[in-house]
C-alpha cells in the first residue's frame, strides 16, 4: 500500500512549549488511522500542520508522495478536513455553506451532488435552514459533508464526535467505516473518546506531550493478554482471599473499594468463572474491559514500558 | 482568486449586519436632510455667523450641493465605524466562527485569501460610499435644488459657481473612497489579531478617535505629529471645494486652490492602504492558525 | 431674489445757502439729465472683490424705474453684497430731496477735471452723514461719490461712462466699502487643518472690499413690469 502521509521528525514549539516533539509516522492508503492522545497531547497541532494551518518548527511532511511545503495547493485539493467544532456561517443555510466550501475546493458543483452530501449526513430535509438554528451535532455533520463534498482521497477528522450525543457518535462511527470500506478513502481521525477509535481504526498512533508513544495496528495494540475482568460478588473480601490462594494470584490487581479486577488472557475467563463457582461464590457480574481505553490510559500515564 | 473574491462578496452581502450599515447611513442622512429642510435658514445663519452681519448673501444657500457638503462633513467622521463593522470582522469573524481553519486548509494561498478578502471589504466600502453619494448628493439635489455653493473656511469664504461644483463632488467622493479604504485597511489589518470582531472594531475606532483628536486640536506639540497621522489626510477631500483666484480676486472656474495637498494626502493614504494590506499578507502568511 | 438695494437716502427738506447755489444748480442739471431715463434694464457682470471671499463673476440684471425703484437680479447663483446699501445707480445718490449742497472746489480725477460737491442731508434721522460727489461739469456726469453713513460705514462709487454717457448711465461702476476682519470659529467651519502661511493670512486682512458692475447692454425706457420690483 502506498504511503499517503509520511511525517518525519516533526517538531513544533510555541514559545517555550514543545507541542510536538520529533514525531514520525506514516499512513497508508486505505487506512483508518486513529490518532489518540489526551487533551493537549499535540494531536490538533499535528493535524493542523498536515493542513498547513501551522508551520512546523522542523521536520518534513509528505502527502501523496510530495512535499507539503512545495506542493501545497495540489495536495490540499485532495484533502477534506473537519477540524474540531466548526460553527460555520450561521447566517447561511446548510446548502449554502456546503456550496460555498465546495466552490472553494474547486470541484464541479451540481445541486444533486450537494443534496447527496446532505443526504449522506442526514441533513437533506434541513438543507434550506439557516445554520444558526442547528444543534452542535448537526453542525458537526454538516462539517463532515463539507469535508467530503469534493470527493477527497484523504479525509482528516479532528475530534469528529466532540459534543455529539450517543446516536450522533454512532452515526459518525458508521460514516467513518463506510468511508473506508465503501468509498475506499484514507481517513485520519483523532479523538480522545478512545473506544470510538478502537471500533473504527485499522491503525493507531498514540501521542503524549507531543511525543509518539506507540504506533501499530489496532490488533497489535489490543494484546489479548491484557484483558481486564471486573468481578462483582456477594463477598469481595472473601473472593479476593480465595483467589489469592490459587493460581489467579498473579493476575489479581490490588483490591480497591471492594472491586476485584484481574488482568489475564481472554481465553482464561471461562476458567476463572469455573473457579468462582467451585469456591461457592455468588457472582453477580463479570465484565470484560480489555479495551484500548485501558491501554491508552496506561501508555499515557508516563511510566509505561512498551512490551517486547 | 476571483472565485474567492466572489465568495467573500457573497458572504458580506448575505449577512444582515451589512444592511444595518446601509440603514444607519440612510437614517443619518435623512435626519440631516429633514433638519435642513425644516430649519435650513437658521442653520445657514449659524454657519455664516459674523459674515452674515456684514454681508447680505442671497440666493438658494441651502441648496443640494451645500446640504451634501454638510452631510459629508459630519458623516465622514462616522462612516468609519460602519466600515470597521465589516472590515474588522473579515478575518476575526472567520476565526470566531471556526471557518478560518476550514478556509485556509483549502487549496488557496494565504496571499490570495487576504487580497480577496480586502478586495471584498473594499467593494463594501465603495458601495457604502456610493450609497452616501446617492442619498447625500443626488437626493439632496432633487430635494433642495442646485445653486452656487457658499462655504465658510477658517480664514476666508468660498463661493463656487453651480456649474463648477459637480466634478468637485466626483473628486471628493473618489478621495473619500481612499480615506474610507484606509479605514477599511486598518480595520482589516487589526482583524487578524483577534478571534472576535469586537476587539478590532473598538481598536479601529479608538485609533481613529485618538488620531482625530490630535488632528483637530491646534496645540503646537500636536501640530508636529499631525502630518504623520492618516486622519489629518482623510479630510483633504474638502480641498476640492476651494478655488484659485486671479489677480482681481475672481475665482477661476475649474481650479483647485491646493491640488498639491490633495495629491500629497492621497499618496499618503494609498501608502497606508498598501502598508496595512501588505503587513496583513505578511503576518497572516507567518501566522499559525490556532482558532 | 430679495431686494438687495437699500436706498438709504430719505427725504430731506431743501435748504440753500448763497454759497451753495452754484453747486445746487449743477446737481440739479445732473439730475435733470438722469431724469431722461424713466426706466431701464441693464445687463452685465458683477464681480465681488473682498479679500476673504472667493467669488466667481456672476451675470446680473439691474432693473430701474423712476424715481427710486431698483432691483438687482443675479441670473443664477448666490450674490454677496455688503449689508446696509449698495447704490448701484447714479440716480440713487441724487435721490435726495432735502439737502444742502456745498461747493468743495475742483479736483482731477483719472485725468478729468471734476467739481467736488458735498451734500449734507438736513433730516437728522437720515443714515447718511455726508455724500461727496465728483461731477464732470462739461458732460454732467457723476464720476465718483463717497458716502459716510451712521450705521453702515463709508462707501464709495466710481462710475466709468461709455456708450450711454449721454443719458448718464455708466458702463462700469465700482462700489468700494470698508470690511471688518473675517473671523470664523473652527467649531462652525469644521475645518481643523489650518496650514495657511501667516503672510497669506495677512493678505486677507485687506480692509477695502469692492463690488464691480460691468454693464454690457441697456434697454432704456421700454417699460418694466412692476411685479419685478415686488418679488
Amino acid at each position: 500500500m502506498p504511503e499517503i502521509i509520511k511525517v518525519n521528525g516533526l517538531c513544533k514549539t510555541f514559545g517555550k512549549l514543545q507541542a510536538v516533539n520529533n514525531l514520525s509516522f506514516s499512513v497508508n492508503e486505505g487506512d483508518v488511522y486513529g490518532f489518540l492522545g489526551q487533551n493537549g497531547a499535540g494531536k490538533s497541532t499535528t493535524i493542523r500542520m498536515l493542513l498547513t494551518l501551522i508551520a512546523p518548527s522542523s521536520g518534513t511532511i509528505e502527502l501523496f508522495g510530495k512535499s507539503l511545503s512545495s506542493h501545497r495547493k495540489e495536495i490540499l485539493s485532495q484533502i477534506g478536513a473537519m477540524i474540531e467544532r466548526p460553527d460555520l456561517y450561521k447566517y447561511l443555510s446548510a446548502y449554502d455553506n456546503l456550496k460555498l466550501f465546495a466552490k472553494l475546493s474547486g470541484c464541479k458543483i451540481t445541486n444533486q451532488l450537494l443534496m447527496n452530501q446532505l443526504e449522506m449526513v442526514g441533513l437533506a430535509d434541513r438543507a434550506k435552514d439557516k445554520v444558526k438554528g442547528f444543534s452542535q451535532g448537526m453542525k458537526q455533520r454538516l462539517g463532515i459533508a463539507i469535508a467530503l463534498v469534493h470527493n477527497p482521497a484523504l479525509v482528516i477528522l479532528d475530534e469528529p464526535t466532540n459534543g455529539l450525543d450517543p446516536q450522533g457518535i454512532a452515526d459518525i462511527r458508521n460514516l467513518i467505516k463506510s468511508l473506508s470500506t465503501e468509498h475506499k478513502k484514507t481517513v485520519v481521525v483523532s479523538s480522545h473518546l478512545l473506544n470510538e477509535i478502537e471500533q473504527v481504526a485499522s491503525r493507531i498512533l498514540i501521542i503524549d506531550k507531543g511525543r509518539k508513544i506507540i504506533e501499530g495496528t489496532t490488533q497489535e495494540l489490543l494484546d489479548p493478554n491484557q484483558t481486564v475482568v471486573d468481578i462483582e460478588t456477594n463477598d469481595a473480601q472473601k473472593t479476593y482471599t480465595l483467589l489469592s490462594a490459587l493460581t489467579w494470584k498473579n493476575h489479581l490487581q490490588p483490591l480497591i473499594n471492594d472491586k476485584i479486577s484481574l488482568t489475564l488472557h481472554k481465553h482464561q475467563i471461562p476458567d476463572l468463572l469455573r473457579s468462582l463457582v467451585k469456591m461457592n461464590i455468588d457472582v453477580y457480574a463479570l465484565q470484560q474491559r480489555h479495551s484500548l481505553e485501558d491501554y491508552f490510559l496506561k501508555v499515557t500515564s508516563g511510566n509505561y514500558v512498551q512490551p517486547v | 482568486m476571483y472565485n474567492l473574491f466572489k465568495l467573500e462578496l457573497y458572504k458580506i452581502f448575505k449577512r444582515p449586519r451589512t444592511y444595518l450599515s446601509f440603514a444607519a447611513i440612510t437614517a443619518l442622512i435623512v435626519i440631516i436632510q429633514i433638519g435642513l429642510l425644516k430649519d435650513g435658514k437658521e442653520y445657514i445663519s449659524f454657519v455664516l455667523a459674523d459674515l452674515g452681519n456684514s454681508f447680505e448673501i442671497n440666493g438658494n444657500l441651502c441648496n443640494g450641493y451645500f446640504v451634501c457638503f454638510c452631510i459629508l462633513q459630519l458623516l465622514l467622521i462616522h462612516v468609519p465605524l460602519l466600515i470597521a463593522l465589516i472590515a474588522a470582522d473579515m478575518i476575526s469573524g472567520e476565526a470566531n466562527m471556526g471557518t478560518l481553519r476550514l478556509l485556509l486548509s483549502k487549496p488557496i494561498t494565504r496571499t490570495e485569501f487576504v487580497l480577496a478578502k480586502f478586495a471584498a471589504a473594499s467593494v463594501y466600502t465603495l458601495l457604502l460610499l456610493i450609497w452616501v453619494a446617492i442619498l447625500a448628493l443626488f437626493v439632496s439635489m432633487a430635494i433642495f435644488g442646485t445653486d452656487d455653493i457658499f462655504l465658510v473656511k477658517n480664514n476666508y469664504a468660498v463661493q463656487i459657481a453651480k456649474d463648477d461644483i459637480f466634478w468637485r463632488y466626483i473628486g471628493a467622493f473618489f478621495f473619500a473612497a481612499l480615506a474610507m479604504l484606509t479605514v477599511a485597511a486598518l480595520a482589516f489589518f487589526l482583524s487578524q489579531f483577534a478571534e472576535n470582531s469586537i476587539g478590532p472594531i473598538v481598536a479601529t475606532m479608538s485609533i481613529i478617535i485618538v488620531f482625530t483628536i490630535f488632528s483637530t486640536m491646534s496645540i503646537p506639540i500636536f501640530n508636529k505629529i499631525k502630518p504623520y497621522m492618516f486622519t489629518t489626510h482623510m479630510v483633504a477631500w474638502k480641498e476640492f471645494f476651494d478655488v484659485k483666484v486671479n489677480a482681481d480676486n475672481e475665482s477661476i472656474v475649474g481650479t483647485i486652490q491646493r491640488p498639491d495637498k490633495i495629491i500629497n494626502s492621497a499618496l499618503i493614504l494609498i501608502a497606508h492602504i498598501v502598508g496595512f494590506v501588505g503587513i496583513s499578507v505578511y503576518s497572516l502568511k507567518k501566522k499559525d492558525i490556532l482558532s | 431674489m430679495k431686494k438687495i438695494i437699500i436706498v438709504c437716502l430719505s427725504s430731506i427738506v431743501l435748504s440753500f445757502t448763497v454759497n451753495a447755489q452754484d453747486a445746487d444748480a449743477l446737481v440739479k442739471k445732473v439730475k435733470a439729465k438722469l431724469e431722461q431715463v424713466n426706466d431701464y434694464v441693464a445687463e452685465g457682470k458683477m464681480k465681488t472683490d473682498v479679500a476673504f471671499i472667493k467669488a466667481p463673476v456672476g451675470r446680473v440684471k439691474v432693473y430701474y424705474q423712476k424715481p427710486n425703484k431698483l432691483k438687482l437680479v443675479k441670473e443664477k447663483g448666490i450674490s454677496i453684497l455688503p449689508k446696509g446699501g449698495v447704490s448701484i445707480n447714479s440716480s440713487s445718490v441724487l435721490g435726495l430731496t432735502n439737502y444742502t449742497a456745498i461747493d468743495a472746489g475742483e479736483q482731477v480725477l483719472n485725468g478729468t477735471k471734476v467739481k467736488v460737491i458735498k451734500l449734507l442731508p438736513l433730516d437728522e434721522a437720515s443714515d447718511i452723514v455726508i455724500t461727496t460727489l465728483y461731477i464732470d461739469e462739461g458732460q454732467l456726469l457723476i464720476k465718483k461719490s463717497a458716502t459716510t453713513t451712521k450705521e453702515n460705514g463709508s462707501f464709495e462709487m466710481e462710475m466709468y461712462y461709455g456708450n450711454y454717457a449721454n443719458l448718464g448711465l455708466p458702463d462700469k461702476m465700482v462700489f468700494s466699502f470698508n470690511v471688518k476682519d473675517y473671523k470664523m470659529p473652527k467649531g462652525v467651519t469644521l475645518d481643523f487643518d489650518d496650514d495657511m502661511k501667516s503672510e497669506e493670512k495677512l493678505k486677507l486682512k485687506k480692509k477695502k472690499g469692492r463690488v464691480e458692475f460691468i454693464y454690457t447692454n441697456y434697454i432704456i425706457n421700454k417699460g418694466i413690469d412692476a411685479a419685478i420690483f415686488k418679488s
